[in-house]
């Protein structure tokens, strides 16, 4: 330890830097061209292998992300609220229920799973059920009906019940129920509407999306809130 | 002057971020309208990196993924939430990072003190032993605290760490940091906004300065600090191993 050579002095060096790096809790000496220097320079240092492996993982990273987000969005867009239900004083079809319903400030109260069957129309179904509209929901043409299914979890989980306004023009994510060629409904997001198609995404990531034509328009309505029993 | 206006410090967008997106405020951009294809690119730009301050934090090899992987979901979403543009987007995560792996090694030490209290004051502590049949063997395969690859060095060398510290320039500190990342000169220069010529010089005057530091900090040390020193340097050059990417050019610069 007499003296020290320059390989000796290189080695210290970079020990040094090393330890100052580490103590550098406040990145006081690290600015942001040397830290991106650095992101470079591990990235292509990577071999092969990880480089693909690092490709899968930051197409699922992608995925999830913009899913979470999505998630979040409709989260804050349709708060949980308490679900308050009252037998219907009018027993007639979903068509002519509606009028009743909104005059005493109520949406019709239907199953969507029941009204999935082939070949049925949605407005034909009975109702016997009402769902007191919350006070600041402002008067309108409004329907309220039960999820089926969890394709749409964790924002709407199975036998949740959501309000929809019926006859509102879509928009990109929207919470819509549209009808499928096959009569049956599905609440869905609207995804994106480009050219003459419209994509309908589920939140839950095993269902795929599924693509009708916007013309002429298979959406029912909007889901503008969502409830749940106490 | 033109080699200078090529080395001076230059604006926060000074790197091709990707090919699609040129710079981070264009990232960015991308990432707030919920660009998948840019939440990609940030994903491969800035996992390695993260990856790697963890290792340096002694974050062990299971753990690390999910560290980094879980913050960079938790910033992507935040970015996309409140449509927050960091100025500088690395170190932001770097900070980011470095705050969560002291929580995680604070939230360890304690889990690791609540075991070990169970065994002692087993009347009042709220974990119950079941069984303690554990080899030191099997503690290192477990990885725990302390075992890690990245552990920091010892006492003489964290004071010649710490004495280099208060004698170096804010500038020095600066350099040092990129001399033992394996920096190319070239991009020292250019990070400090110096010419070549002057990063030469500047790391010469640094080397001898560390020698002179270096030799009267020697002098100051016990006999056994003084092997603990001598050792280090004996596995300071064996185990500093290089990025591979940094080592061509290692061969035409001075580092």
């Amino acid at each position: 330890m007499a003296s020290f050579d320059d390989r000796a002095i290189d080695n210290l060096m970079s020990a040094v830097g090393r330890e100052v790096e580490l103590s550098d809790s406040e990145l006081a000496y690290q600015d942001e061209r040397f830290l991106f220097w650095l992101a470079n320079d591990l990235r292509a240092g990577l071999d092969r292998e990880q480089r693909s492996t690092d490709e899968r993982e930051a197409i699922e990273f992608a995925r999830r992300a913009v899913t979470r987000l999505q998630i979040r969005l409709a989260e804050k867009r349709l708060p949980r609220r308490q679900l308050r239900e009252r037998a219907a004083t009018v027993n007639a079809t979903l068509a002519h229920s509606i009028p009743a319903a909104n005059r005493e400030r109520c949406a019709t109260i239907l199953d969507l799973a029941v009204a999935a069957g082939s070949g049925r129309e949605l407005w034909d179904e009975p109702c016997d059920r009402w769902l007191e509209l919350p006070d600041d929901v402002p008067s309108g043409r409004y329907v309220a009906l039960r999820v089926a299914g969890d394709s749409m979890a964790p924002v709407l989980d199975p036998r949740e019940v959501i309000l929809v306004q019926l006859d509102a023009p879509p928009r990109v994510d929207d919470l819509v129920i549209a009808r499928l060629p096959d009569q049956s409904h599905v609440v869905k997001r609207v995804a994106s509407m480009k050219g003459s198609k419209m994509e309908l995404a589920s939140f839950n990531p095993e269902y795929e999306s599924i693509y009708l034509a916007r013309d002429p328009s298979p959406v029912v309505g909007t889901v503008i809130a969502r409830f749940t029993r106490g | 002057m033109a080699q200078h206006e090529k080395t001076t410090r230059e604006d926060d967008d000074f790197n091709p971020v990707s090919t699609r997106f040129p710079t981070s405020a264009r990232l960015l951009a991308a990432i707030h309208t919920g660009d998948e294809a840019a939440i990609r690119d940030f994903y491969l730009i800035y996992a390695p990196l993260l990856c790697d301050q963890a290792r340096r934090m002694s974050i062990g090899p299971a753990e690390r993924g999910e560290l980094v992987t879980t913050l960079l979901d938790d910033v992507v979403l935040y970015l996309m939430e409140h449509r927050a543009t960091p100025r500088h987007l690395t170190r932001y995560l770097v900070a980011s990072l470095r705050n969560r792996a002291r929580n995680w090694h604070r939230d360890t030490h304690r889990r690791i003190a609540r075991r070990e209290s169970a065994y002692t004051e087993s009347r009042w502590s709220g974990e119950q032993v079941v069984a303690e049949c554990h080899s030191e063997y099997g503690m290192q395969l477990s990885g725990g605290i302390g075992f890690s690859d990245a552990a920091p060095i010892r006492s003489p060398i964290a004071g010649l760490a710490a004495k280099c510290a208060s004698q170096l320039s804010r500038e020095e500190m600066a350099m040092m940091i990129c001399v033992g990342r394996h920096v190319p000169l070239r991009e020292i220069a250019a990070q400090i906004g110096i010419t070549y010529a002057a990063a030469r010089v500047r790391l010469h005057r640094l080397r001898e300065r560390l020698r002179k530091l270096a030799m009267e900090y020697a002098h100051t040390l016990k006999a056994a600090d003084r092997v603990e020193l001598e050792r280090f340097f004996r596995r300071a050059e064996v185990d500093l191993s290089r990025p591979k990417a940094t080592r061509k050019e290692e061969s035409n610069g001075e580092l």
